[in-house]
């Protein structure tokens, strides 16, 4: 079944209730649900729902991402394609350029090109799921088609080695054990006896053929949600013709859902406006419908115009400060770029209204939970000495010594093997705090193995006053906020009871940026907006070249890049319940701009 | 889902104990063999309450001691193997259940679990760690939702572990407060208003039974005193009662009556013999775990049941119709006995030999399936679809599986797949299944031997090794011998098998070999013992193996010719004598007179032998025989 749900339609609601309805028809029943998503956020969210709805049954869903499927999957089968049950993952663009220069040293390949630049070839290879030995067809040049199909091989299987996966290696795996092992596809369908998949529109290729290879030909319990005119993932692979793709696989029924409850007619009616200008679009999709009941004559839709992004900056802080002084928590200000956020958080900040940029962090940014982070994994695997290093060199910074890692891990290999144990041997702090944090370490992690009392005891030990580290530490707040959040959502993901390489792989799936207090403005990027809503909503930058962007403009007015602009102004426009505020400037970077088509096209110049 | 193999290390006496298990398997072995051990194993590893307090079911005592010079205890180790036979045998509710610690092969798609419960002994604190886990394909503890404590409860589940012990007292096993007797009288439920309406009742019958005679009154006001001596503010009271007036008390002293015969007094079970308590426990054993499969567990629960020694104090014909009450226990069964007469109905397939050597217990069972670890390739996959279905090629564990013996065709065949210059390791392997594959006894065979061989075949898996002779002549005189050589049969546990009347030599001697018993023959200088000789040959038994196991009489020579030439031909006389005082004593009469009563004067000359001979008088061809299964020197 294809639900084409537009924004503010209610399709989690639908998705969530479907699930309770499969579950309460057969409470005694085994067979599990299997709800994938597109973020973590909206997978604990779905899980929450569903609780409420049938909480002796939300242990028959697995309500996860693509890739904590497929980690999970290859978790339990991935030894048949020589993936160990216990693999770490690599989140960080460090960790993966450090894994890359390894596997080349040790295959003795020279690239000739800088490392940065071979990511993108290896991921996008691997998106479009192409092995080693079969990737020559993408590359122009066969002669540098051999040497990245080399550099390709090596890197997995230094990757295998180090019984470790990044990212792209995550779906890729669990497609390959899935088709080169159908029986293995075939067990997971027959548990999971439904499968729904939420915004569909952004799956890429690898992840809609992962799909393809879990239901085989046969199974078509799948119930998505789509809203082919918020396709704005293109550049990950995403593709508006994905859904015409999947009809074609699975001859769904259609059901559409196209009234909005969320926002106000008028912003109904501009984004009906907006998207009626792209071709690429599901045929016989009807326009959206306003559903919302509101009082009349309200304002809803302003437009304010500056002269530079300078004033634009300053003109909506100011704007919102005098308009949203007693609610700017309910506002959301929304931009293409981040660049342009940035300017506003400063103007804020000068008018005393706190604002945070959402983005995603690949790692904690203050050295206590760097250290916390550290220990855990060090913890779980306690002769990996690149690991070690850094869990000493913060601690060092942290606890106050200027300890050596090497002589430790000698010390270590003289002995027990144990690198943790030959840290706490001859960690000697003199702070009284930082003498509790190794105390802690050593009774919980070295003697007795018990993550979740280190983490309770030493988080504990992190808030009290005498250690002062959130004066002295930066960032320690929000890494405080945020690790909070993370071991609730992750435990409520793997059970409480999940071992710690559990609890690590699915840390290192989950970005580790704080969530937003109350009373804090989020200021986000049109990506980083999607699948939310927010009473008051300011869109800035409508400016030719900046929305739509330059790179669109290049490829021209009909060009696929243009109407993913188009998508992305009618996401951003469709976040509002209440109010939306517009804005563009007269000058970006110094250079005159004109005001963004987009305006015209939503009926607003 | 039944255990399909299980792995024992260093548990008590066992060093590395690798058994298959079938639906039902019956174990055989002398005292101190390892038996209980293997029960007791299943036991812990599948009785696990979870929570890490309490009792786990190890102690300190199941640790080997002095394994290594350091004295450290090595780990104990039990690993269990669930596995389909074929895909779909399990029903998808349990899989669906279990699908967190199912594994599944990628080829066949049959799906199978494996448990491991690993324990190790800290010296320092005396405590017993241990940890129970779920193993992926690989072998390897699952890591992440396979990892969950609550799998294992879940998994409990489903196969519900229930074991009855080799002691069995009817009066302590019919209590009130006894595992089965006990659990069941707990598991009646009695409507309240129906207990009310009881408990009222017996009130009644107490007061009237008490009123029956006024003395009683008088104790009871009496002993009125002692809650005026006790009680601090009002006095209580006092009363005596012949019944319980509470119905839980009534019931736990349930007892069950039976009738021997139709005539015989209804005698409380405690009463009976021990055969009849012992009887009656099994039943009440299989009303127990019946009882417990219609309560909380899941439908599709199938029960592991360990019985030790159900045997125990039975008549034989008892003890032979017990095998049909013990297969009829729903789930799997894992026996113990020492009863020849409750083995001589178990299929040969489903027993299970342990013996002990210098490392522990080792275990020994029909063959079933041999392999060849080899790359594959396009060949091999023609050369195994030409061969049929006793071949095959399991991607999975990258081995080619037989399941029969392999003919020198066939074997030529696989030979043939690998010709390049690296297939010397290859062709080894091959050869080294072959060679293993001529272990198999066909299953015609086996229905053979268990037929022909239902007389004795109790008794031999209970001996140490095995004489086969051609009949009961031999027979006779074979155990005469043995004294003389003060190697007495029963002493050094050999079974001496008849095998004409029996089977065939070859079927015997094949067992044997598959069954690891130490085993030699004696047969004629004739065309007879030629033809046994061959029958060897025909199971693929070497002539050197031949030579080694078995002594043929000279050419011409068969059991009569020996003796009358031999140091015990007055022996021979004697007996002739016995039955024919005019015997002439001249060979050719004693042979003609021999011939025409084998085995009545086979008896006789080996009575004769016990009384008179002396162990000079023995011919060399027996004791070569007693030589060759090291029962003597």
């Amino acid at each position: 079944m294809m639900l084409l749900a537009g924004p503010g339609s209610g399709k989690t609601r639908v998705l969530t209730s479907r699930i309770a309805r499969l579950f309460n028809a057969d409470p005694a029943g085994k067979w599990r649900i299997l709800a994938l998503t597109f973020t973590t956020r909206a997978a604990d969210e779905m899980r929450h729902r569903v609780e409420q709805l049938v909480p002796d049954s939300v242990d028959r869903m697995f309500a996860g991402t693509f890739h904590s499927f497929a980690c999970e999957v290859l978790r339990q089968s991935g030894s048949h394609i020589g993936v160990q049950t216990d693999f770490k993952i690599y989140s960080s663009p460090e960790d993966r350029l450090l894994l890359l220069s390894k596997a080349l040293e040790r295959a003795n390949i020279d690239l000739d090109e800088p490392l940065e630049r071979v990511f993108p070839i290896l991921d996008g290879l691997r998106d479009r799921l192409a092995s080693p030995d079969n990737c020559l067809r993408f590359f122009s040049d066969e002669d540098r088609g051999m040497r990245f199909a080399a550099a390709y091989e090596a890197y997995m299987q230094h990757l295998q080695a180090e019984n470790a996966l990044d990212f792209p290696a995550i779906i890729y795996m669990a497609y390959r054990l899935f088709t080169e092992f159908p029986a293995i596809a075939g067990r997971y369908r027959r548990t999971y006896r439904f499968t729904s998949l939420d915004e569909f529109q952004d799956t890429n290729q690898a992840q809609y053929a992962f799909v393809r290879s879990f239901t085989g030909d046969e199974y078509k319990n799948l119930f998505i949600v789509a809203d082919d005119d918020q396709v704005i993932y293109q550049w990950n692979g995403a593709s508006p013709q994905r859904l015409q793709q999947f009809v074609a696989d699975y001859d769904p029924a259609v059901l559409q859902m196209p009234t909005n409850f969320r926002c106000p007619r008028d912003v109904v009616m501009m984004a009906n406006g907006l998207v009626s200008h792209n071709l690429l679009r599901t045929p016989g999709k009807n326009p959206l419908e306003a559903g919302k009941i509101e009082t009349p004559d309200a304002e809803t839709v302003r437009i304010l115009q500056f002269d530079s992004e300078d004033t634009e900056a300053a003109g909506i802080a100011a704007d919102l400060s005098a308009r949203h002084q007693h609610d700017p928590g309910e506002v959301a200000i929304i931009a293409r770029t981040k660049k342009l956020l940035t300017k506003v958080q400063g103007e804020l900040a000068s008018l005393g209204i706190a604002a945070q940029i959402a983005q995603r962090r690949d790692s904690f940014a203050s050295v206590p939970y760097q250290w916390l982070n550290g220990s855990l994994q060090v913890a779980n695997r306690r002769a990996d000495a690149r690991e070690f290093e850094a869990f000493v060199e913060s601690g060092n910074v942290l606890l106050g010594m200027a300890l050596d890692a090497e002589e430790l891990i000698a010390i270590a290999l003289s002995g027990h093997g144990d690198f943790l144990r030959a840290w706490v041997s001859e960690a000697h702090p003199v702070d009284a705090p930082a003498i509790k944090a190794v105390e802690i370490l050593r009774v919980e992690l070295v003697e007795r193995n018990d993550f979740r009392k280190f983490v309770r005891n030493l988080t504990d030990l992190f808030a009290q006053a005498e250690w002062a580290l959130e004066e002295t530490q930066p960032s320690f707040e929000e890494d405080q906020r945020a690790w909070k959040e993370l071991f609730s959502d992750i435990s409520g993901q793997v059970g409480r009871q999940a071992p710690l390489d559990t609890f690590l792989q699915e840390l290192e799936l989950r970005s580790k940026e704080p969530p937003i207090k109350d009373g804090v403005v989020p200021l986000l990027t049109i990506h980083g907006s999607k699948g939310n809503e927010f009473t008051h909503v300011y869109l800035i930058g409508l400016a030719e070249d900046v929305l739509p962007s330059f790179q669109s403009k290049k490829a021209g007015d009909r060009s696929p890049q243009m109407e993913e602009e188009r998508r992305n102004c009618f996401v951003a426009i469709t976040r509002c319940m209440s109010t939306l505020t517009l804005s563009y400037a007269a000058r970006y970077n110094g250079w005159p701009k004109a005001p963004s088509r987009f305006l015209q096209e939503m009926g607003m110049a | 889902m039944h255990i399909s193999r299980i792995l024992i290390e260093n548990f008590r006496c066992i060093r590395t104990l690798d058994i298959g298990l079938s639906p039902t398997s019956v174990i055989i072995g002398e005292n101190n063999a390892g038996k209980t051990a293997v029960l007791d194993a299943v036991k812990i590893a599948l009785s696990r309450k979870w929570g890490r307090s309490g009792r786990t079911g190890f102690n300190e005592y199941d640790f080997p001691f002095g394994v290594t010079p350091e004295g450290v205890r090595p780990e104990i180790r039990i690993r269990l193997w669930f596995t389909e036979a074929h895909p779909g045998e399990w029903p998808q509710p349990m899989l669906d259940d279990l699908n967190d610690i199912v594994r599944t092969d990628p080829h066949d798609g049959t799906s199978s679990i494996c448990m491991q419960v690993t324990c190790s002994f800290e010296s320092v604190s005396k405590s017993v760690e241990p940890v129970w886990q779920f193993l992926n394909a690989a072998d390897q503890p699952f890591s992440g939702a396979g990892a969950r404590n609550q799998n294992l409860s879940r998994f409990f589940d489903y196969v519900p572990c229930f074991s009855m012990a080799a002691m069995r007292d009817a009066g302590v096993e019919f209590g009130g407060k006894s595992r089965f007797w006990g659990a069941l009288l707990k598991g009646l439920d009695v409507d309240q208003e129906k207990a009310a309406d009881l408990e009222e009742r017996f009130s009644l019958l107490n007061s009237e039974l008490l009123a029956a005679d006024p003395q009683l009154e008088a104790i009871k006001d009496t002993l009125k005193g002692i809650s005026t001596v006790i009680a601090n503010g009002a006095a209580g009271d006092v009363d005596v009662r012949a019944i319980p007036v509470n119905l839980w008390e009534i019931l736990s002293r349930c007892e069950v009556v039976i009738q021997g015969q139709a005539n015989d007094p209804w005698l409380p079970i405690g009463k009976h013999g021990h055969g009849v308590q012992s009887l009656a426990i099994i039943f009440l054993f299989r009303a127990f775990v019946e009882n417990a499969l219609g309560g909380a567990l899941p439908e599709e629960a199938q029960p592991i049941l360990t019985l030790e020694e159900p045997e125990a104090h039975l008549h034989p014909q008892a003890c032979r119709s017990l095998w049909i009450s013990v297969n009829a226990l729903p789930g799997q069964k894992l026996v113990t006995t020492h009863s020849p007469f409750f083995v001589q109905n178990v299929p040969f397939k489903d027993i299970i030999i342990l013996r002990r050597d210098a490392d522990g217990p080792v275990a020994s069972a029909l063959p079933r399936i041999c392999s060849a670890s080899v790359p594959h390739n396009a060949a091999l996959d023609t050369a195994i679809a030409k061969i049929g279905a006793a071949i095959s090629w399991n991607p999975t564990s990258g081995c080619i599986m037989c399941t029969e013996t392999i003919s020198e065709d066939h074997y030529r065949e696989l030979l043939q797949c690998y010709t390049d210059a690296d297939r010397a390791p290859h062709h080894a392997e091959i050869k080294a299944m072959r060679d293993q594959s001529r272990r198999f006894i066909t299953s015609e065979e086996i229905t053979k031997l268990e037929s022909w061989a239902k007389r004795i075949r109790g008794e031999i898996f209970f001996a140490n090794k095995w004489l086969l002779c051609e009949g009961q002549a031999e027979y006779a005189i074979l155990g005469a011998v043995a004294d003389k050589l003060d190697c007495p049969l029963d002493a050094h546990g050999i079974s001496v098998i008849d095998y004409q009347n029996n089977g065939s030599p070859g079927a015997f001697a094949a067992l044997a070999r598959a069954l690891e018993y130490p085993w030699a023959m004696i047969c004629d200088g004739d065309d007879g013992g030629k033809d046994h000789i061959a029958q060897l040959k025909s199971h693929f038994f070497t002539d050197v193996e031949i030579a080694d196991r078995v002594t043929q009489l000279a050419d011409g020579i068969d059991l009569e010719k020996l003796i009358v030439t031999s140091a015990l031909r007055p022996c021979m006389l004697a007996a002739a004598r016995e039955l024919f005082p005019q015997i002439v004593d001249s060979d050719a009469e004693l042979l003609k007179f021999a011939y025409s009563r084998k085995e009545e004067i086979a008896v006789r000359i080996a009575a004769h032998i016990r009384l008179s001979a002396n162990a000079a008088d023995i011919p060399a061809e027996f004791r070569a025989l007693f030589t060759r299964i090291g029962a003597c020197a």
